[in-house]
């Protein structure tokens, strides 16, 4: 398909073409066609899924590996909905490839962690840990980065063959769910497990496509245990699928269409203010998104009875970037820590060795995000202002000072007012398609005030407010509020629920757009 | 209800629990009353997924049900209400706003194939009552850097990568006025009860009033389409005959009042289904533009086909380098893909500058 040696050397321009020749039209077979059914958490395929998951959950809870493999069957359907193609398995363009690569990973992994928990020496246990890391990383460098490091290390690697890769959706998800298996297994934290246990643990469908991160370690034992069907936490879990819903279907499609996806597709068309204002309206909207997407798994999580950690607790109120990453993708952050930030060493070597350490975290980090330079930026932005921070701190702590988290109020302002900028800062790098737009939209950001801006309406100004304002409500006031609603009698909650629902369907705009991190 | 409660870590007040069969009840009540209160976004929903889906075929016909249930019971009522207060009406006919045609899509369909016209459709888009025409554009004058040249551009979601570089190009030449991208993703000429894009064109261009219309459309087209109450796939006669009029009738509509319009073509897929279905909907666009001097074609699928008239991913560019022309789907445009075909859209418009006396 990819002849591009013939491309060279016959390359012509084919701008100017007018009208081709009017061939008659080819009349094909009447084959139907493309199936477009991804179950998305805010869809029809989704409602219609999850009540047949939920009681046939609940039914089978009593006996617990016809459970797992009831969940393993609902989870492989939901991520076999996540792609293209005919449901026969054997056909060429089966949506089946990618559950198969899912099932390798499994299967391998397993086999993997077994050998560690086997290994009768240290040296024999490193071995196996070193060639499981490879073989994981492996996959996911295949499938991630293969072009970007063909295209950016040419002449290491320009012998790779020219190839598209498609890269699945929810891999490095996954992927680091087996990493922290094995890991753990190697360090002594877990043992090897059986293998339907381990397969629930990864492909379990509410984490799979897009977290939080759940380790071996918080998933399995939950499988040891039966959860008891008269206990469900539902006001909690209803109040999460609420909120994401509210989140990712109104605020972050509303945030998108009316400032962002504009804004960042073209900076040049755009006053300063409106680039501004895109900015900010982007890190709320990604926040949204992500945070909705989260909060409607961990929810839907609930229901079935299995506990997920936090992964957001109100970025944007954070007065330092280690505030920040210990409220952003909270699982990825804890993740990065602990099996990469400490495997490299952690603060143990010394205080360049630690900076270095940081920094190399962030930008793996950044890089995790997607294969362009465009994430590595994005994740040296945080590495470097992370680094300055543990810096100044180390300093003002052995000048004695408390640090600005027990600072007095202007000072946490100020330090909310830097982070939250330094973070929309490193957002234009993670947002623009190409480099070349983020120079652009900081170029804009200088050059292009005066010109009149349509875009920053008085309604967009209130969202991007109340969406900061939300941050800073306090967790007890939520807990009150849900506190109140689970001693409604269920008829009150249903009602309520419902009336939920329906104006998150008034105010959300046609069609459900997939979620942002879907695509890391 | 179980009496028994959920505390947190932090010690906060005792939740109550439910168990796993309240939780269903609660369930119960929700998927009704939500069913009933939204049943019209629900019905939309359906008949937007594709015409042969499993889904769509069990979805569909209990959507309509409840549509009809919920207008009897008036749960539609509050919907209704809450989208007066937002300033949004419902359109009567989709895909009708050019004015009346010969075979119209809607109407006459059998409960079972009805795409658009059975029942209200669910557009939510707000719109005013479309006037048939636009006012005259203003006429052709030589544009300079103080009278640029108004453009439109639309379309499907593949508009959004080659219309950010038409627009960013156009904005650099300063000849050319393009002020916004006016992109939907999954849409098309196929289903006006998705999106209706007749009626947004119209609104378009009598609010614009743009002197050039850049539209590309066809991505989301391979699919079926009814006419006269039975569905056709893609590859019938019968398919071929109607979405040629629909592209010729959006076509004549676009070049009223002395407008000039550029139709930007769809590229070659990867995946041989969709391969079949986008060949099918280009060679339509080129008998459509071949009947219309006025239009120019941007023959997207040439532009991106490989020496041996093949998909190809990767294309040696204009300055030389090999690039990535297509995103991971094997249809969409990657960054150097989008660049390459808003450069060639642009080459069209700069005749047309040229054309019009510009100096560039």
């Amino acid at each position: 398909m990819i002849s591009l040696g013939r491309e060279v050397r016959k390359q012509r321009s084919h701008i100017g073409h007018r009208v081709r020749e009017a061939r008659p039209i080819p009349v094909a077979r009447a084959e139907g066609f493309y199936r477009w059914d991804t179950v998305l958490f805010p869809t029809i395929q989704f409602g219609i899924f999850f009540p047949i998951v939920f009681i046939g959950s609940w039914l089978l809870r009593p006996q617990p590996h016809r459970w797992k493999l009831f969940m393993i069957a609902a989870s492989y359907v939901f991520y076999a909905f996540a792609f293209k193609g005919s449901w026969l398995p054997w056909e060429s363009g089966t949506r089946w490839k990618y559950p198969a690569l899912l099932m390798l990973v499994t299967v391998v992994d397993q086999i993997f962690v077994v050998g560690i928990f086997k290994a009768r020496s240290p040296l024999t246990k490193k071995l196996w840990v070193r060639v499981a890391v490879v073989a994981n990383l492996g996959v996911l460098a295949y499938f991630k980065y293969y072009n970007f490091g063909r295209d950016n290390f040419g002449p290491l690697l320009s012998w790779l063959p020219k190839r598209q890769v498609i890269l699945p959706v929810a891999i490095s998800f996954f992927i680091f769910q087996a990493l922290s298996y094995v890991i753990d297994a190697y360090r002594g934290k877990v043992k090897p497990t059986q293998l339907v246990d381990f397969a629930t643990y990864l492909c379990f469908f509410p984490h799979l496509v897009a977290g939080p991160i759940v380790r071996a370690t918080e998933f399995l034992p939950q499988l040891r245990t039966r959860p008891d069907p008269r206990f469900i936490d539902a006001s909690h879990a209803f109040r999460l699928i609420i909120a994401g819903m509210f989140k990712k279907v109104v605020i972050s499609a509303y945030l998108s269409h009316s400032i962002a996806d504009k804004v960042f597709t073209n900076p040049k068309g755009h006053s300063a203010l409106e680039v501004l204002f895109g900015i900010y309206a982007y890190a709320l909207q990604i926040y949204a998104d992500f945070s909705g997407y989260t909060d409607i798994a961990i929810g839907v999580a609930l229901l079935i009875g299995i506990r997920f950690p936090k992964n957001f607790d109100s970025p944007y109120v954070a007065i330092s970037l280690q505030d920040f990453w210990r409220r952003w993708h909270m699982s990825l952050s804890r993740w990065l820590r602990d099996y990469l930030y400490i495997s490299l060493g952690g603060n143990r070597r010394g205080t360049a060795r630690t900076y270095i350490n940081l920094a190399l975290t962030m930008l793996i980090g950044g890089l995790w995000h997607g294969a362009a330079w465009r994430f590595v930026i994005w994740g040296g932005i945080h590495g470097l202002g992370l680094a300055i921070e543990r810096f100044i701190g180390e300093r003002r702590g052995a000048r004695g000072d408390m640090g600005i988290e027990r600072g007095f109020l202007p000072a946490r302002l100020v330090g909310w007012v830097v982070t939250f900028h330094i973070v929309c800062f490193a957002w234009i790098f993670f947002r623009a398609e190409k480099l070349q737009l983020a120079f652009d939209i900081l170029g804009r950001l200088v050059t292009g005030w005066g010109s009149p801006s349509p875009l920053v309406t008085p309604l967009l100004l209130a969202v991007l407010v109340l969406m900061i304002l939300s941050q800073f409500v306090p967790e007890k006031v939520m807990k009150a509020v849900q506190y109140r609603f689970s001693r409604f009698p269920v008829v009150l909650q249903g009602l309520t629920l419902a009336a939920c629902f329906f104006f998150i369907s008034r105010l959300a705009p046609i069609g459900v757009q997939p979620f942002i991190y879907f695509q890391f | 209800m179980d009496d028994s409660g959920i505390q947190d870590a932090s010690g906060g007040s005792v939740r109550r629990s439910l168990s796993a069969g309240g939780v269903a009840k609660v369930g119960v009540i929700v998927y009704v009353l939500a069913a009933l209160l939204n049943s019209t976004d629900l019905l939309g929903q359906a008949e937007r997924m594709p015409l042969s889906s499993s889904t769509r075929g069990m979805v569909l016909p209990l959507a309509r049900n409840l549509n009809t249930l919920s207008g009897t019971l008036h749960f539609d009522e509050p919907g209704r209400k809450v989208d007066e207060l937002r300033g949004i009406k419902v359109t009567a006919e989709p895909g009708t706003a050019f004015g009346p045609s010969t075979t119209s899509t809607s109407g006459s369909q059998s409960p079972d194939t009805t795409v658009a016209g059975q029942q209200p459709p669910a557009a939510t888009v707000p719109v005013t009552e479309p006037p048939p025409t636009a006012p005259p554009v203003t006429v052709p004058s030589v544009p300079t850097k103080s009278n640029p040249l108004k453009i439109y551009i639309g379309g499907d979601s593949l508009v959004q990568g080659w219309g950010a570089v038409l627009q960013r190009l156009s904005v650099s030449s300063r000849l050319v006025d393009a002020p916004a991208v006016d992109y939907r993703a999954a849409t098309g000429l196929a289903r006006p009860d998705s999106f209706d894009w007749p009626t947004r064109l119209v609104q378009q261009m009598t609010a614009v009033r743009p002197q050039v219309a850049v539209v590309g459309f066809g991505g989301n087209d391979g699919q079926g389409l009814v006419v006269s109450g039975r569905a056709f796939q893609p590859g019938a006669p019968e398919w071929a005959a109607e979405y040629g009029r629909r592209v010729g009738e959006t076509m004549d509509y676009l070049l009223r009042d002395g407008r000039k319009l550029i139709w930007v073509g769809t590229p070659m897929p990867e995946n041989a289904k969709d391969f079949a279905h986008q060949e099918i909907i280009n060679q339509i666009f080129r008998i459509e533009v071949a009947k219309r001097p006025s239009v120019t074609l941007v023959d997207t699928w040439v532009l991106f086909e490989s020496p041996d008239h093949t998909y190809a991913a990767y294309m040696v560019d204009d300055d030389g380098v090999a690039k990535l022309m297509r995103q991971g789907d094997g249809f969409h445009l990657s960054v150097a893909g989008a660049e390459r075909l808003g450069r060639a859209v642009f080459a069209k418009l700069q005749d047309e500058l040229a054309a019009r006396g510009a100096s560039i």
